[in-house]
């Protein structure tokens, strides 16, 4: 849900969260004998996966390739493919560590790509 | 130079030219930001049902199975309307005419929320004429779609806009403790305030 802050004419003001409830076609997608069919979320790959952590692990952007071309390090056939259920959002800080407490803040652009004071 | 439109008002054929309207040049965008309480800066990622694995993003899919579990490609289900009879497919409004016949009313245009805003470009005087002070109201697509989404046509200022949008349920307001107001939509914060307009810039 979003949240605004609203007020009338006479300037009495509230916060309140609305979500616009949006009217869709009623169609759906079935499989070709008119079964239901089921989506899934699956994974795909991890931190350890990615490319900064190839180059942690090789050294270089050259050995990671060379890696690449003689195998497979950017895949973990144990994991990828793996059903994923509830999964969590979370902050992690440069050093890949959990942060228990982040601090927000906005930056407002003008249209023009300055900052707004 | 951008995809044309052909469009009849009356019995007269128009073209336009759609060019998307960046509302980030209109309005100005936010980036959200987080720190810890160091200063580093922190990224928001996922983690699965039992955290053992940091899921960036772009890290996860959409898989589809048949009832057996057994996987299916996308290219092997059909669309149906809700009587499973198959769903009607609507050519895109690129590369069909589009009659405007349908006039709605201010109120009702306010029941819907746009999504995309275009300005039309190439235009004769005599659509702007045509279009006047009229919200015409037509269903759009961009490719060949199943569903089609709401579209109007009206001049503002001199010009012509094509709005692109959803219908919407207005069920009530919730006011109060009823749920929790996510001050951070999940999407925006990783994609740069994206397509969202930000009330909260103005």
């Amino acid at each position: 849900m979003w949240g605004i802050h609203i007020a009338n004419a006479k300037r009495r003001d509230a916060e309140v969260a609305f979500e616009a409830q949006t009217e869709r076609r009623d169609i759906r997608t079935v499989l070709k004998n008119g079964e239901d069919k089921t989506s899934v979320r699956i994974l795909k790959s991890t931190v350890r996966m990615d490319e900064q952590a190839l180059v942690q692990e090789f050294g270089d952007w050259h050995e990671v390739a060379q890696a690449l071309i003689e195998g497979d390090p950017e895949i973990d056939m144990e994991i990828i493919g793996k059903k994923l259920k509830r999964t969590h959002r979370l902050w992690v800080d440069s050093g890949g560590n959990i942060a228990y407490r982040v601090n927000l803040f906005r930056t407002i652009y003008n249209p023009d790509g300055t900052e707004r004071e | 130079m951008a995809r044309q439109m052909t469009f009849i008002i009356g019995k007269i054929e128009y073209t336009a030219s759609p060019v998307k309207v960046d509302r980030r040049k209109l309005y100005g965008w936010t980036k959200l930001m987080a720190v810890d309480d160091n200063g580093n800066p922190c990224e928001l990622l996922t983690a699965d049902e039992s955290g053992k694995y940091l899921i960036p993003l772009g890290g996860t899919g959409i898989g589809i199975l048949s009832p057996q579990g057994q996987w299916v490609e996308r290219s092997e289900l059909k669309t149906v309307d809700a009587d499973g009879e198959p769903a009607p497919i609507f050519p895109s409004s690129y590369k069909t005419v589009n009659t405007l016949k349908t006039k709605i009313t201010p109120q009702e245009f306010l029941d819907y929320s746009i999504s995309d805003f275009y300005q039309l470009e190439d235009i004769p005087q005599e659509m702007l004429r045509a279009v006047g002070e009229t919200i015409y109201s037509f269903e759009c697509t961009y490719n060949d779609s199943y569903d089609p989404s709401p579209a109007f046509i009206m001049a503002a200022q001199g010009a012509l806009f094509l709005l692109i949008g959803v219908k919407n349920f207005y069920e009530s307001l919730c006011f109060g403790d009823c749920e929790t107001i996510d001050e951070d939509h999940d999407d925006r914060l990783v994609e740069d305030g994206g397509d969202f307009l930000d009330f909260n810039i103005f």
